[in-house]
């Protein structure tokens, strides 16, 4: 939904006030998100500058994932990445099995706010880290069973394959 | 409890809570500011904003001051002054303050302390010379202090960013709030 109020507009009657303010939450839900995103890949970018000063050039997308899961996780969230998992693909799954930013999250937030929500910022860091050591991806984040939770790397492909596993 | 006391306490309570990285505390404060100057623009506007996040954010921390602390009176305004400088601020913030230039009721001191994490990394550029920068730990104070009844009012008047030498906030108490039973309790 570039603009909000795409297809729906037309076709609704009396609907359309409804259609446009959700459409409008929607949109606001977005930007908030977006901004929330930028702000810790902001800060992923700086913080993983300051710690990986001392450390050895990594030169595979493998070695920057492994980076992140031991070395920036433990300084960032004070503990390891649990499980890691890839389908060699480009595609990489970070299991964190108690993530300390969620511990104490409720899951019946009277507000709307849900449990994922809170893991957008974190995600912005690792999206922000990643980038910074070279590796264009995209960063998703699932809580499904808090305080369990998975960050789900996806890396873009280079049109030249210049940076092979 | 004497000054002594109240710092060995703020030590102790520190070493025994789990704390995050400063860099990753300045670096978010950092982003969160910036946000803010974006969204709002004018300096004086974020300041307000901050100050407002920071009583949020006050009005819960306090709990967790006295769950943590074990401190569960506070006798006077003189005493809560030195619980925040030795106890609160090295909590949460891992610097001790000092409380300076009290008047002479007794109703209005400065908190003054060297060193703020929050300001790490920071520089402030010409254009935003009227932001206080780490102004949400004025709104932390307010809310706090209000919720264990006493309603002050918090200023920055030294920031080092600015050039000035140290930081100081000033806290002047304006009324000691009545504990009173909500209207309709049964």
């Amino acid at each position: 939904w570039k603009n909000g109020r795409d297809p729906q507009k037309t076709d609704a009657g009396n609907g359309s006030a409804d259609v446009d303010q959700i459409a409008g939450s929607l949109n606001r839900k977005l930007a908030l998100t977006n901004a929330v995103h930028g702000m810790g890949y902001d800060v992923g970018q700086r913080l993983i500058e300051r710690l990986s000063t001392d450390h050895l050039k990594m030169e595979t997308n493998l070695e920057v994932v492994k980076y992140i899961c031991k070395d920036f996780w433990e300084e960032t969230f004070k503990k390891q990445i649990d499980v890691l998992k890839t389908n060699n693909k480009g595609r990489f799954v970070l299991q964190d099995n108690n993530f300390r930013w969620i511990r104490k999250a409720s899951r019946n937030d009277p507000s709307q706010l849900k449990v994922e929500d809170f893991l957008t910022f974190p995600a912005g860091i690792v999206c922000g880290a990643m980038n910074r050591l070279g590796v264009d991806c995209t960063v998703s984040a699932d809580a499904a069973s808090a305080p369990m939770c998975i960050f789900t790397v996806e890396i873009a492909q280079p049109p030249n394959n210049s940076r092979q596993q | 409890m004497s000054k002594v006391n109240l710092q060995r306490l703020g030590e102790t309570v520190f070493q025994s809570s789990d704390r995050v990285s400063a860099e990753l505390l300045a670096l978010t404060y950092g982003s969160t500011v910036k946000q803010l100057l974006v969204d709002y623009e004018e300096p004086d506007e974020v300041n307000k904003q901050l100050d407002q996040m920071g009583y949020n954010i006050g009005i819960r921390l306090i709990e967790d001051v006295i769950a943590n602390s074990k401190i569960y009176t506070i006798s006077s305004f003189v005493d809560s002054a030195e619980i925040v400088a030795k106890v609160a601020f090295k909590m949460y913030l891992g610097v001790v303050a000092n409380t300076v230039d009290w008047n002479s009721d007794k109703t209005e001191f400065s908190l003054q302390f060297d060193d703020n994490p929050l300001t790490e990394f920071t520089e402030l550029p010409d254009r935003y010379s009227d932001l206080w920068y780490a102004n949400i730990l004025c709104g932390i104070i307010r809310g706090a202090y209000e919720m264990v009844q006493m309603k002050v009012e918090c200023k920055y008047t030294k920031c080092v960013l600015r050039g000035d030498d140290t930081n100081e906030i000033r806290i002047v108490l304006r009324e000691m709030l009545l504990e009173r039973p909500p209207l309709d309790d049964e």
